[in-house]
């Protein structure tokens, strides 16, 4: 994809291998993607299809062993992460890109309070004191709608909810003011009425802030509601790319319409769902030709031999499909 | 604490319907004590006639035959050394259906059950962890199945599995209770699955029930300021826009009054007093609300 001067991230050829005694997985296989300042990103795919890995890879938190990131440019803000030193990308993560995980409990310290978790982050990264870390978490709490921050302040992760547990991570993400935020599955352990609220709470903080996200999920309402753009991801790779609404009125993509058509529709009542047959392939087979051939309604004999590259079908809209207007086919036709 | 309060309804012969809540509603304990896996502290559970709710464990195996579960978790709900075909004979045996000699018999109608419910024989002889999230559950499915009961509960059976997964277990269940006329109980805090699923759904919040009626009557007009706001979070645009700030309260400290008074943009001064009874004011279906009995009156810009 063109460069373009306001890429605050640039993701180039990222690959990402697991070494486990059942072979070698690629859980993230040559991706690009490029991320502009202030926009809202979503990475959307199911389970194994490689969101959470990307996202990892970009913080340099894959763990190696057995995980490891083998080929790839990661440019943020100018600089490849993937040349950095620990000590400099140490600096950089929860400082310039912060993130935020599915399990907010389990991502605290359960044995400091709110307010210490968050005061620590600020002391490490910018050097406050003590009074003044607890000023600023003050104000960032209120920034984020917590009706009472002196109690959370006081409280350990025990004594706090989920939603309110996640929004502690996210005053500790936008404490430092990062460019980036991303934020791996981080309403899927919510509950509906609270992970809108924490959707509603990351837009006005990206408008005000005018910070980036990356927003990788397998909910796609969390898509609609939160990024004004979204890839999807299948088997390692990106397989569809363009805006939000693109997305939803006219797919590009077989998978990204089957995927559609297995959520039933809050508003039309009593369209049978069409689910996808089988499974994705094991991240450690390489298949010649497309990944997603086998469970294919649109497939045809050219699709099994040769990889579909990822291309402009459309302006701003990117498909890895030979047969992109063949998308909407019903399974049954 | 209350984990389940005052909490009234009847499931009919063959009728599907959903228990939609989020954390705290009680909805999963509910679906436990219908099967009696709990004891209630109060009231009464009544199954195909009998009363069930203080039977001890002799007789509870009696309507082992009647009433079933099929829980959230497939890993952690089968067990790790039996293979799936062993986890669905387990059901028949152990409920004197089928005696433990009876292998030809036996292994007939768990070859039939696999099937049934979409998996085949080299799925029977295989380990929970040499089955993916779908397969598992299918499992549990199947072994829920097996004494033919008249009800099934199935507490969040789709809420651990992938978006293909969990279309292809919808429809398995579609297409179950067409064929055998089970009821199900459905519990489920995802809004679309209900609607999807069920005849009839009942709305929990804390415990308590918000709203309950015809699926249709209570997607297309919802009454009750919970449902709206729980319709509106999980859909984009359709619905008017309800904003909800907070987390659902502690069963063990509720607000007094109404338990949905500390978030509701409606609350008025008595809602933090007086508990509204569930009724069907003004020939719709019940709900329980002030704003509904008129006893309160929402301001003019709806929002507090």
């Amino acid at each position: 994809m063109a460069v373009q001067p306001t890429d605050l991230l640039r993701v180039e050829g990222l690959r990402t291998q697991f070494f486990t005694r059942h072979g070698t997985a690629t859980a993230v296989n040559d991706v690009d993607f490029a991320l502009s300042k202030g926009e809202r990103l979503g990475l959307v795919g199911e389970s194994g299809s490689g969101k959470s890995v990307t996202a990892l890879s970009i913080m340099r938190l894959v763990r190696d062993p057995p995980g490891r990131i083998v080929a790839g440019r990661i440019v943020f803000e100018g600089r490849d992460l993937l040349a950095l030193d620990a000590a400099s990308m140490r600096e950089l993560r929860g400082d310039r890109i912060s993130m935020i995980f599915q399990d907010p409990v389990n991502h605290l310290d359960p044995v400091m309070t709110a307010g210490d978790w968050i005061a620590e982050s600020l002391g490490w990264h910018r050097g406050f004191g003590r009074k003044a870390a607890i000023a600023e978490v003050h104000r960032l709490l209120r920034l984020l709608k917590v009706p009472s921050p002196d109690d959370v302040l006081r409280a350990y992760p025990y004594q706090l909810s989920g939603g309110m547990c996640q929004r502690v991570l996210i005053a500790t993400a936008i404490a430092t003011e990062p460019s980036l935020i991303i934020a791996d599955e981080a309403t899927s352990a919510l509950d509906a009425t609270v992970q809108a609220s924490i959707l509603r709470t990351l837009n006005e903080l990206s408008e005000a802030l005018g910070t980036a996200m990356l927003i990788t999920t397998h909910n796609m309402l969390v898509v609609r509601k939160a990024c004004t753009r979204v890839m999807v991801m299948y088997a390692g790779r990106i397989v569809e790319s363009c805006d939000t609404e693109r997305l939803f009125g006219a797919p590009m993509h077989p998978y990204t319409n089957g995927l559609l058509n297995s959520r039933p529709a809050l508003d039309s009542i009593g369209r049978p769902l069409t689910p996808m047959p089988g499974e994705p392939p094991l991240p450690t087979v390489d298949l010649p030709g497309c990944a997603f051939y086998a469970r294919c309604p649109a497939r045809r004999p050219i699709c099994r031999g040769q990889r579909p590259p990822l291309r402009e079908v459309q302006p701003g809209h990117w498909s890895a499909c030979f047969f992109p207007e063949d998308a909407n086919r019903h399974p049954d036709s | 604490m209350k984990a389940v309060d005052g909490v009234s309804f009847h499931v009919q012969p063959g009728e599907i319907m959903a228990i939609v809540g989020e954390s705290g509603s009680g909805k999963s304990t509910l679906g436990r004590l219908v099967v009696r896996l709990l004891e209630p502290t109060e009231g009464a559970i009544r199954l195909a006639g009998a009363d069930i709710t203080h039977l001890r464990s002799n007789e509870l195996r009696d309507i082992r035959l009647t009433a079933q579960i099929v829980f959230q978790d497939p890993f952690g709900s089968l067990n790790p050394r039996m293979t799936a075909g062993a986890s669905i004979a387990y059901p028949l045996t152990v409920n004197g259906l089928y005696g433990r000699r009876e292998r030809s018999g036996i292994e007939r109608r768990v070859s039939e059950l696999l099937e049934r419910v979409g998996l085949n024989r080299a799925h029977g002889r295989r380990l929970p962890h040499e089955l993916s999230g779908g397969q598992r559950q299918r499992v549990g499915i199947a072994r829920a199945i097996a004494v033919n009961p008249k009800l099934l509960v199935l507490d969040e059976p789709v809420a651990s599995l992938d978006l293909s997964a969990q279309a292809r277990v919808l429809n398995l269940f579609k297409d179950l209770q067409r064929e055998t006329g089970m009821a199900y109980l459905f519990i489920t805090h995802d809004l679309s699955v209900a609607r999807y699923m069920a005849d009839r759904i009942l709305v929990m919040y804390a415990g308590k029930v918000m709203e309950m009626g015809r699926s249709a009557d209570v997607f297309q007009s919802p009454r009750h300021p919970y449902t709206q706001a729980l319709l509106s979070a999980s859909t984009l645009g359709q619905t008017q826009e309800m904003e909800l700030e907070g987390d659902p309260p502690s069963p063990i400290d509720p607000p007094p009054g109404c338990r949905f008074s500390t978030r509701c943009p409606f609350a008025a001064a008595l809602c933090g007093l007086e508990e509204p009874h569930l009724v069907a004011a003004g020939g719709g279906h019940p709900a329980a609300c002030h704003l509904l009995t008129g006893k309160i009156v929402r301001a003019p810009s709806g929002v507090r």
